[in-house]
């Protein structure tokens, strides 16, 4: 008999190749996504805990997290945030309500609130990464 | 000209399964079980391969077939315009070419007790059930065991200890009989870790079931079960 030894993140990828559809590609951004939002979120903590080291300290970190490189990183937090909380609530949904046929309908829905907030968010950072504080 | 790519694996010979094409003649509405017949029949009998009744019934040829897990006998080859793709199903350990071992698939679903557990006080004849008791499990009833959502679903793939879709929908096949007294029983175990809160809502078993059943709608059924009684 032949087991597959495929390593963990192989397993993913295989995953979507073997099943292309929306709710696995919906699954493995979710995912994704969520993966980037936990190193975010140590890097958060590490910048806001320097204030525990004194005014100074804080100011320091937080200057050098004010430039053009960390703003347009910013752009892409807010669609990681975007996507993580409109597809964690299209499942919520579909889970509370049960209309499980109508995911992949919800699934669009929430991308296209997905691509508004990702405009309104162009237009309110994109000056800033092109601007010096 | 119709193409068949099909991954072969041969326990004596091989170390790995690799893919191998087969070009035969099919004419017009013939299914991918018969095509590999076909192939069988003229062109290599060493092909493995599980089928019986040909008319989506049983559930013994579900296969991957061009990006989805499906019954290969109510598949036409029409459909993929002549080039076909077949892999045995996912997360279930080969024995030879398109043949799987379906040992963790039905340990599973024993798992669940998938069978009539009687009340306390069980009637002194029959059990009388309503027309609209049995209504309410008939989205359930038709499952053939296939185990094409047991192959299309991801959890599966890092998490072999989880119940499936399968088992799943089974559960609440008999949690919402009215003849049946082990409903707690049986949800305290489909609440578990290995259950209903492992699944990741990813649709997969929906997409593939090729009896129409939404194996997801069961799970959030028995979620909300599991939390509200």
């Amino acid at each position: 008999m032949y087991e597959s030894k495929s390593g963990f993140f192989k397993k993913y990828v295989d995953e979507v190749g073997l099943n292309p559809n929306v709710g696995t590609w919906a699954w493995f951004l979710h995912r994704l996504t969520g993966v980037i939002l936990v190193l975010y979120l140590f890097m958060h903590l590490f910048v806001l805990s320097s204030s525990l080291a004194g005014g100074e300290t804080f100011n320091k970190w937080l200057s050098t997290v004010q430039n053009p490189v960390f703003h347009f990183l910013e752009i892409g937090l807010a669609a990681v945030v975007a996507f993580h909380l409109l597809n964690g609530l299209r499942i919520t949904i579909t889970d509370f309500f049960f209309v499980t046929k109508s995911h992949k309908t919800i699934f669009w829905i929430a991308m296209i609130i997905f691509l508004i907030l990702l405009i309104i968010t162009l237009i309110v950072f994109l000056p800033r990464v092109f601007s010096h504080h | 000209m119709t193409e068949f790519k099909i991954l072969r694996y041969d326990p004596d010979k091989d170390k790995e399964p690799y893919f191998q094409t087969f070009t035969f003649d099919s004419p017009k509405g013939m299914t991918v079980l018969e095509g590999l017949i076909h192939i069988f029949e003229n062109i290599d009998p060493t092909l493995s391969f599980r089928s019986m009744c040909r008319a989506a019934v049983c559930g013994s040829c579900a296969m991957h077939i061009n990006g989805l897990y499906n019954l290969s006998c109510r598949t036409q080859i029409d459909k993929y315009g002549g080039k076909v793709t077949l892999r045995p199903l996912s997360h279930l350990p080969i024995i030879k070419d398109l043949v799987v071992d379906l040992e963790p698939f039905f340990e599973n679903y024993k798992k669940v007790m998938p069978y009539l557990i009687p009340k306390n006080d069980p009637p002194k004849k029959e059990y009388i059930q309503s027309e609209a008791e049995r209504k309410k499990i008939d989205p359930w009833v038709d499952c053939i065991l296939c185990a094409a959502c047991y192959g299309a679903c991801p959890v599966q793939a890092t998490d072999p200890q989880y119940l499936g879709p399968h088992a799943l929908a089974k559960a609440l096949r008999f949690i919402d009989d009215s003849r049946d007294g082990g409903g707690k029983e049986r949800l305290a175990f489909v609440a578990s870790d290995f259950g209903v809160f492992r699944c990741h809502t990813i649709f997969n078993c929906q997409e593939v079931c090729p009896k129409k059943i939404d194996p997801t709608k069961a799970i959030a059924k028995l979620k909300m079960k599991a939390l509200f009684g």
